[in-house]
C-alpha cells in the first residue's frame, strides 16, 4: 500500500499545524477518493497516538538524558503507574466511592507529575499534590487543589487536605498540622492528625511522631499527635509497626505490631496504654465527602451575599460617576464642549453640498434596504434562515422564564439540567443560524448583479460624504470641537481619578470581586472529585456568574 | 477480568492512545487534545456512576463521546480563534471517519507499539532528544529550536522527517514480523 510523496508530506504536515486551509481541503479530497490514503492516515494517526503515550510514560528519553536519579525514580514510578493497578484491591472493598474516578484522577495527576517533574528542577522531586482542600488554610493562603509537596515541611494552619503522594499513598491531614517530608517514605508528623492508606507497593511508608516511630506494613492507619507529646497510633487494617524510643534512656528502643482494630496511647514521658482504634478519630474519605458538602454549600451562601454586595457596590459605582459626571465644576467644559459641537454641526447644517451629498447617500441606503430586504424575502433559504431565527428569538425569553421559576422554587437538578441543556441548545443554533444566515445575504449581495450595483453606489456615496466632512473649510470648527471635546474627557478623567468615595468604592467593589474568585477556587478545591463526576451543570451556574464578573 | 467487566474508566484509559491519536490529529495541539480526552473521561465517568442499560460495543461508544466533546471543543475554539489555521470541516469529516471506522486496523494495536519501541530505540542520539523535548515535554517547534540551536522550520522538518522514518520502519517490522 503506497501513495505518492506530494500526499504523504501533506499528512505529515498535517500532524504538524502546518497545512494552510486550501491544503486541508486538497488533502481531505485526496482521503476520500482513495483509501490507501485512508489507510496511510490511519497508520500516521496511531503513529503520532502511540509516541504521544510513550512520552508520557517517559520512554522517549536517552537514558543519559535523564539529569538525576530522583527524576528518574519519579519518571519510571510514574511510567508503571503503580497507583492505578493497586487502586482497585485497596479501594474495592472501603473506599467504594467511585474508584474509577480516583483511578483517572490518579492517572490523570502522574501525567501530569512526570510533566512537572521535567519542568521544576529535577533535585527537588515533587513527592505529591493535593487532590482535595476543604477550607485549609497556610499561613493566611487558602491551599489550593495542586499545591505541590517536595521535601519539607508542610504545614496546615486549619481546615482538612488530602494528599495523592507519588508512590501512591493518601493521606488526609488535618490542620492545625506540621507534616515534615524527609523522602518519599520517610515523614515527621511533628504536629496534628494524620490518616494514611498506603498501597502494597509503598510497603514501607514511615511516620515518626514525637517519640514514636510507625512504620507501615501495607495498610490503613491513623497518627495523632498533639504539641504536648502525647501521640496515638490507631489502625483500622493491616498491621503495623510501632517504635518507641524511650526520651529517658536514649539507646533502648521498643518494637511492637499493632494490628487492625488496635490503638496505642502513648504519654510524653513513657505511659503506654492500649486503647481500641476509633475510626471515628479520624477523618475518612466519606467524612471529607461530607465535610466538602457542608463547607461548600456555607461557601454558596456566602457567595450569594457576596454578589449582592458586587451588585451593590457596582450601583453606588454607578451613581457616584454620574454624580461627578454632572459636577458643577466641569459644567464648563460641557459647555463649551456642547457649544463647539452645535459650531459643527451648524456649519454642516448650512452647508449645501454637504446637505446634498448626505441626502444622497440616504436614498440609496434606503434602496439598497429595500431591495436586499425583498431578495432576502425571495430566496427560499434565507426566507425559511430569516422565520427559524424569529421563532429562535421568540423562544429564549420563554426558557428564561421557566428558567427563573425552576430556580425560585429550587427545582429538581435533573429538570434544571436538562433546561440547561436546552436553552444552551437554542442558543448554539442561533449561533450558528445567524452566522449562517450572514453568509447567505453576503452571497446574494455579492451574486445578485442589481443589487450589486446598488452597494457600489452606496459605498460611493459614503466616500463622497467623506470627501465633503474633510474639507478644509470646517477644519477650524471641527478642530475646536475636537479640542473642547479633549478637554472635557480630560477633566472628568481627572475628576474621576481624584475622586476619593469613587476610589474607595472602588477598592472595597475590588475586594469583593477577589474573594468571590478566592471563594470559587475553594468550591473547586473542596469538590475537587465532584467537580469531574458532576455534569457540567453546576460548573455552568458558576461559568454564568465568572462571565457576569468580566 | 475480562474487558467488559472491567469499570468504563478503566476500559476508557487502555484506549487513551487511539483516542489520544484522533483528537492530535484534528487539534493538533497537546494540551487541547488532553483537554478533550480529560472531557470525554468525565462523561465516561458519569455513565459509570448512573449506569443504564448495558453497551454493546464499549469501544464504538466511547468513541462517540470523545467525537463530540472533541466537536464541542473546537466550535467553541472557532469562537476564540485559535492561532493555528482552523480545521477545515471536509478533513475533520474524512479524519473522524477513518477514525471511526474500526476496519482500517489490520495489525493488533499491542504489536504496532512493540515495532515502534523497536524502532525508537534504534533511533539517533540526536533524533530522539527532539522527539523527546516534542512528545514528553510537549515544546513547541520553536522552543524546540532555541535548546537544540536551529531554526523553526528545521525543526519542523526534523520532526516530520522522524515521524516518516519512525512510520516506514514500523511498517517494516510488521511487514517482515508477518
Amino acid at each position: 500500500m503506497s501513495i505518492d510523496a506530494k500526499t504523504e508530506r501533506l499528512i505529515l504536515d498535517h500532524f504538524d499545524g502546518q497545512l494552510t486551509a486550501d491544503q486541508q481541503v486538497e488533502l481531505a479530497h485526496r482521503m476520500a477518493s482513495d483509501p490507501a490514503v485512508r489507510q496511510v492516515f490511519a497508520r500516521y494517526m496511531r503513529l503520532e497516538g502511540t509516541t504521544y503515550e510513550f512520552g508520557a510514560a517517559g520512554l522517549l528519553a536517552e537514558p543519559q538524558l535523564l539529569v538525576s536519579s530522583a527524576a528518574d525514580d519519579a519518571a519510571h514510578s510514574n511510567q508503571v503507574m503503580p497507583a492505578v493497578r493497586s487502586s482497585s484491591s485497596v479501594f474495592r472493598s472501603k473506599w467504594i466511592w467511585t474508584a474509577a474516578s480516583l483511578a483517572a484522577l490518579i492517572l490523570l495527576s502522574s501525567l501530569w507529575w512526570l510533566r512537572r517533574s521535567w519542568e521544576v528542577e529535577t533535585s527537588q522531586p515533587i513527592l505529591g499534590s493535593v487532590v482535595r482542600s476543604i477550607g485549609a488554610v497556610q499561613q493566611d493562603q487558602p491551599i489550593a487543589l495542586g499545591h505541590e509537596l517536595t521535601t519539607g515541611l508542610f504545614s496546615v494552619d486549619s481546615g482538612i487536605v488530602e494528599l495523592e503522594m507519588a508512590n501512591g499513598v493518601e493521606v488526609i491531614l488535618e490542620g492545625p498540622a506540621r507534616w515534615e517530608l524527609l523522602s518519599a517514605d520517610r515523614t515527621i508528623l511533628h504536629s496534628g492528625r494524620l490518616r494514611s492508606n498506603v498501597p502494597p507497593a509503598a510497603y514501607g511508608f514511615t511516620v515518626e511522631a514525637n517519640s514514636v516511630r510507625v512504620v507501615d506494613l501495607g495498610t490503613e492507619f491513623g497518627i495523632d499527635a498533639d504539641t504536648e507529646g502525647l501521640t496515638e497510633v490507631h489502625v483500622f487494617d493491616g498491621e503495623v509497626e510501632v517504635e518507641e524510643r524511650s526520651t529517658t534512656k536514649p539507646v533502648s528502643a521498643t518494637r511492637r505490631l499493632l494490628s487492625a482494630g488496635e490503638a496505642m496511647r502513648m504519654e510524653p514521658f513513657g505511659g503506654v496504654q492500649n486503647i481500641p482504634a476509633d475510626r471515628n478519630a479520624f477523618v475518612d474519605q466519606e467524612g471529607m465527602e461530607r465535610r466538602a458538602v457542608s463547607f461548600v454549600t456555607q461557601l454558596r451562601q456566602d457567595t450569594q451575599e457576596l454578589i449582592r454586595r458586587r451588585q451593590d457596590f457596582e450601583r453606588q459605582i454607578a451613581e457616584r460617576e454620574r454624580s461627578v459626571r454632572t459636577s458643577k465644576s466641569l459644567q464648563r467644559f460641557r459647555r463649551q464642549a456642547n457649544a463647539a459641537r452645535e459650531k459643527l454641526n451648524a456649519a454642516l447644517a448650512s452647508d449645501s453640498a454637504y446637505q446634498h451629498a448626505v441626502r444622497q447617500r440616504d436614498k440609496v441606503k434606503a434602496e439598497f434596504e429595500q431591495k436586499i430586504h425583498a431578495a432576502l424575502q425571495n430566496d427560499p433559504k434565507t426566507a425559511t434562515q430569516l422565520r427559524e431565527l424569529d421563532e429562535l428569538a421568540a423562544q429564549l425569553p420563554a426558557f428564561k422564564k421557566e428558567w427563573n421559576q425552576l430556580q425560585k422554587s429550587r427545582g429538581d437538578v435533573a429538570e434544571k439540567r436538562k433546561l440547561q441543556r436546552q436553552m444552551r441548545d437554542a442558543q448554539r443554533r442561533k449561533v450558528q443560524l445567524a452566522k449562517a444566515f450572514r453568509n447567505e445575504r453576503n452571497r446574494i449581495r455579492n451574486q445578485n448583479p442589481e443589487i450589486q450595483k446598488v452597494w457600489k453606489r452606496l459605498g460611493k456615496a459614503n466616500r463622497h460624504c467623506d470627501e465633503v466632512l474633510s474639507h478644509k473649510r470646517f477644519d477650524a470648527v471641527r478642530k475646536e470641537a475636537n479640542r473642547r471635546r479633549l478637554q472635557f474627557t480630560k477633566n472628568l478623567k481627572q475628576q474621576m481619578q481624584s475622586d476619593k468615595s469613587l476610589a474607595t468604592l472602588r477598592q472595597q467593589h475590588q475586594a469583593v470581586l477577589e474573594k468571590l474568585k478566592e471563594n470559587r477556587q475553594l468550591v473547586q478545591a473542596a469538590r475537587a472529585l465532584d467537580r469531574m463526576v458532576e455534569t457540567d451543570a453546576q460548573q455552568t451556574e458558576w461559568d454564568l456568574e465568572a462571565d457576569k464578573e468580566i | 477480568m475480562t474487558e467488559s467487566d472491567m469499570p468504563l474508566i478503566k476500559q476508557f484509559l487502555r484506549h487513551q492512545s487511539e483516542f489520544m491519536a484522533y483528537l492530535m490529529a484534528i487539534t493538533r495541539d497537546f494540551e487541547a487534545s488532553e483537554e478533550i480526552f480529560q472531557n470525554a473521561a468525565v462523561v465516561v465517568m458519569e455513565r459509570s456512576i448512573e449506569p443504564n442499560e448495558p453497551l454493546r460495543d464499549f469501544r464504538a461508544w466511547a468513541k462517540e463521546v470523545v467525537r463530540r466533546q472533541a466537536f464541542a471543543y473546537l466550535q467553541a475554539a472557532e469562537r476564540k480563534r485559535a492561532k493555528t489555521v482552523a480545521m477545515q470541516p471536509e478533513l475533520l469529516d474524512q479524519i473522524t471517519s477513518v477514525f471511526l471506522d474500526a476496519n482500517h486496523q489490520t495489525v493488533p494495536f499491542e504489536q504496532e507499539s512493540l515495532a515502534l519501541r523497536m524502532c525508537i530505540s534504534e533511533m539517533e542520539a540526536r533524533q530522539r532528544q527532539v522527539l523527546e523535548l516534542r512528545y514528553s515535554q510537549q515544546k513547541s517547534f520553536a522552543q524546540i529550536a532555541d535548546i537544540v540551536n536551529k531554526t523553526e522550520a528545521a525543526v519542523q522538518r526534523s520532526v516530520s522527517r522522524i515521524r516518516k522514518r519512525l512510520y516506514d520502519c514500523v511498517q517494516m517490522k510488521l511487514s517482515t514480523s508477518g
